[in-house]
């Protein structure tokens, strides 16, 4: 008797799972072998250190002494305490206002700009890009330069302008040398937003412009209803940039002002660096450069949280 | 479901991480044990007759050629023997130096570092720099050096350091604008403030600093401090027996922050480095500078030795005679996982030979002042150098940043540029600085005499 068409297939299921499940796992395996090299580097340069410099910044330790004791949460306790690293933060907070207001918009028009340009697009393409490719020390010093109250350009020009009452010590008042040094970080990074603006701009449809032009819109219309709603996602990667860069920034800092005058370019990196080999307060500084990754990454998780409920 | 995730991966790896720390052995960290005690690879190289310095950057290539006439020297008198030198920053405070000996690259076999229990114990406390004691019973070096020197390299009970300099913080200042306004040498306080007065009046920038090279402004205080305050008194405010909020050093904060306000310190000072400062120094751009005797080979270098002098910042107080500040300027120290110690402690034993006094005393351009008795047989041939070493040969004040810890230090350059900024207030200013002290002192800082 022939079994019914049922009871075959039940019959043949098993069989069929096991060569659905060693299918997938050859694929895995597949998978695995291409991503095994880059998942171990990661791990072990980027995870490890990520997660070891959580475990030491619940231990007081100098940095090189054999001996360390733990202590839990002290060390953040104390920096929450500490007027300098509360004083480096709010740095930090103000770094990204101001260079959120010098980037997102700025170097998106000027993105739109130069893509309007007919001949010689190259040129201001790559005049407008050389900055990213300077070494930051060289940036810093010829900045200093730059910002010299005696004989820097600045103050020079504003002097036979007739407007020396504005000209000022740019990194050596509490007022501007923030301000100072955001322009610096911006000048020297902007060439790679404007890249990522260029690169959204040639992705947009010229029918949507074509059509609104047959509408009647003009330009301004054009950039506010069409180019900044299509570069929405452009826009999210450069603001998410933006803040990580923003907190992350050392070099400059570092070149040209030390966190100084008093305290008043001190931003959490500085102020870490200073405390971890400067001080030999190692776990200390690892507490505060824990902290700063945390609100780093609970800035941008904010900010895309908030950006995929707008849409 | 994004932040439910969230909340299980922060919490799975919040309780892996508590248990990690948790279980971790308070002395963990095996790998960190100090290599003084591993006896590193010296032993393997014990014939290799290699030695490599680290030493400061040169300001300028005079400096550069009387290095090479001091390694020319060694290699004479130690054939065979081949010399790397190399310049860096041997600052503490930037921590550039902390970090490459934290780094596990093989570090040179002797480092000349910015000198001072101050600096030296960043080094020591966690165990980068060998001990020097027994290369001190060895060679002696107590009675080759000079008395102030040994002193204060031996305010501990181990000694991690062999003096190369003691600095003389002065006031450096053009004598043809002093010419020019016919303004004679300063001979008391009054007279320093009448003289800055007298140059601000006719439009000139009295005296400059450098507040991107913080130490620079340290330099400046000490004279100040020694001045207001008195020799005495600093001594006893770095050894613990007197407060920086005591009114003899707020007012020598006051003094600082009312130079600043008055424009008797330039307002340039506030974004100049010490390259910046020494140039406009040079340039004629400013009357006088403090600077301790580093300054002497770039004035060589730039040939303007015929116009430039020096001199002690006369005291403040009635009828007192100041001397120029410093303590120890510069000192070599030995990474504990120095490849070839012994090759540095023969070194160390030449930069205390009358060898070694005559080759950099006999040049006119050099500007360090020796620690070594050989060196008091030996005529310097710059005049500049000469006046500086007279004017310590009795006694010499103190530049706090040489002794205090690293938090008030800190504290210190960071309040000082405040002051000079009209950032923060001259009693603020020595109450952060107390508050430096009093972390340093719960970390196990102190001096003692």
């Amino acid at each position: 008797m022939n079994p019914l068409p049922v009871q075959s297939a039940v019959n043949i299921r098993p069989h069929l799972q096991v060569r659905h499940w060693s299918r997938k796992a050859k694929r895995f395996a597949v998978v695995l072998s291409f991503l095994a090299p880059s998942l171990l580097l990661y791990g072990l340069f980027m995870l490890y250190p990520m997660f070891d410099a959580v475990r030491l910044s619940l231990f007081d330790w100098d940095g090189a002494s054999p001996t360390m004791s733990f202590i839990g949460l002290d060390n953040y306790m104390n920096l929450l305490k500490d007027d300098v690293f509360l004083q480096s933060l709010f740095h930090n907070l103000v770094w990204v206002v101001i260079s959120l207001t010098l980037v997102v918009i700025p170097t998106l028009v000027l993105a739109v700009l130069i893509s309007k340009v007919k001949k010689g697009r190259l040129f201001f393409r790559a005049g407008f890009y050389l900055p990213s490719v300077i070494s930051l020390a060289v940036v810093g010093v010829l900045w200093a330069k730059i910002y010299d109250p005696l004989m820097g350009p600045i103050n020079v020009t504003l002097q036979k302008a007739g407007l020396g009452t504005l000209a000022h010590n740019w990194l050596g008042e509490q007022w501007t040398v923030l301000p100072a040094l955001v322009i610096v970080g911006t000048w020297a990074f902007y060439g790679s937003f404007l890249i990522l603006y260029l690169a959204g701009l040639q992705n947009i449809d010229p029918s949507l412009y074509e059509a609104a032009e047959i509408d009647g819109a003009g330009p301004v219309c054009k950039f506010f209803s069409i180019t900044i709603p299509s570069l929405r996602y452009t826009m999210n990667v450069v603001i998410s940039m933006v803040i990580i860069y923003a907190f992350k920034g050392f070099a400059l800092i570092w070149i040209m002002t030390q966190g100084g005058p008093f305290y008043k370019s001190e931003v959490v990196s500085t102020y870490i660096y200073k405390s971890a080999f400067g001080m030999n307060k190692v776990s200390y500084a690892t507490a505060g450069g824990v902290l700063l990754a945390v609100i780093v990454i609970t800035l941008t998780i904010l900010f895309n949280q908030w950006r995929e409920r707008r849409e | 479901m994004l932040i439910s995730n969230l909340k299980k991966f922060v919490a799975t790896a919040s309780v892996s991480l508590l248990l990690v720390a948790g279980c971790s052995s308070p002395t963990g960290s095996s790998s960190n044990a100090p290599a003084e005690n591993k006896e590193p690879a010296a032993a393997a190289a014990a014939d290799n007759k290699q030695l490599s310095l680290l030493i400061p950057n040169f300001y300028n290539d005079t400096e550069k050629h009387q290095w090479e006439s001091v390694v020319n020297k060694f290699k004479e008198l130690n054939p065979g023997v081949e010399v790397t030198l190399s310049n860096g920053d041997v600052n503490t405070e930037s921590g550039k130096l902390t970090t490459t000996l934290q780094s596990g690259v093989t570090p040179p076999d002797a480092i000349l570092m910015n000198a001072g229990p101050g600096r030296v114990s960043i080094l020591s406390d966690v165990g980068l720099i060998k001990p020097l004691d027994d290369w001190y019973a060895k060679n002696s070096w107590k009675d080759k050096l000079q008395p102030f020197a040994y002193q204060m390299a031996a305010v501990n009970d181990t000694i991690y350091e062999l003096p190369h300099t003691v600095d003389a913080i002065e006031v450096y200042y053009n004598k043809d604008i002093f010419e020019k306004y016919a303004i004679p040498v300063p001979q008391t306080g009054d007279e320093f403030v009448a003289t800055m007065k007298k140059l601000k009046d006719n439009g000139v920038t009295p005296l400059n600093t450098a507040a991107r090279t913080s130490f620079t402004v340290g330099g400046l205080f000490s004279n100040i401090m020694e001045s207001v305050a008195g020799r005495d008194a600093v001594e006893a405010l770095l050894y613990g027996e007197k407060q920086w909020t005591d009114p003899e050093f707020v007012k020598a904060g006051e003094m600082l922050a009312d130079w600043a306000k008055q424009g008797y310190i330039g307002k340039e000072s506030m974004s100049l480095n010490l390259a910046d400062l020494q140039l406009s120094f040079l340039d004629k751009k400013v009357a006088m500078m403090i600077s301790p005797t580093h300054l002497i080979s770039t004035i060589v270098d730039k040939q303007e030795e015929d116009s430039v002098g020096a001199f002690t910042m006369p005291s403040f107080i009635g009828g007192e005679k100041t001397d120029p500040t410093g303590g120890l300027g510069y000192t070599w120290v030995v990474p504990s996982k120095a490849a070839h110690p012994e090759q540095a402690e023969n070194w160390l034993n030449f930069i205390v030979s009358e060898d070694y006094a005559n080759v950099v005393l006999s040049d006119p351009s050099y500007n360090l002042i020796p620690t070594s008795q050989a060196a008091l047989n030996v005529k310097p041939a710059g005049a500049l150098l000469t006046s500086a070493i007279q004017s310590i040969e009795a006694r010499s004040g103190y530049n706090p940043s040489v002794f205090i810890g690293s938090e008030a230090k800190e504290a210190y350059y960071q309040n000082l540029v405040g002051l000079v900024g009209g950032l923060v207030k001259p009693q603020e200013a020595m109450g952060r600085i107390a508050e430096g002290v009093k972390k340093d002192q719960e970390a196990g800082y102190q001096l003692t005499r």
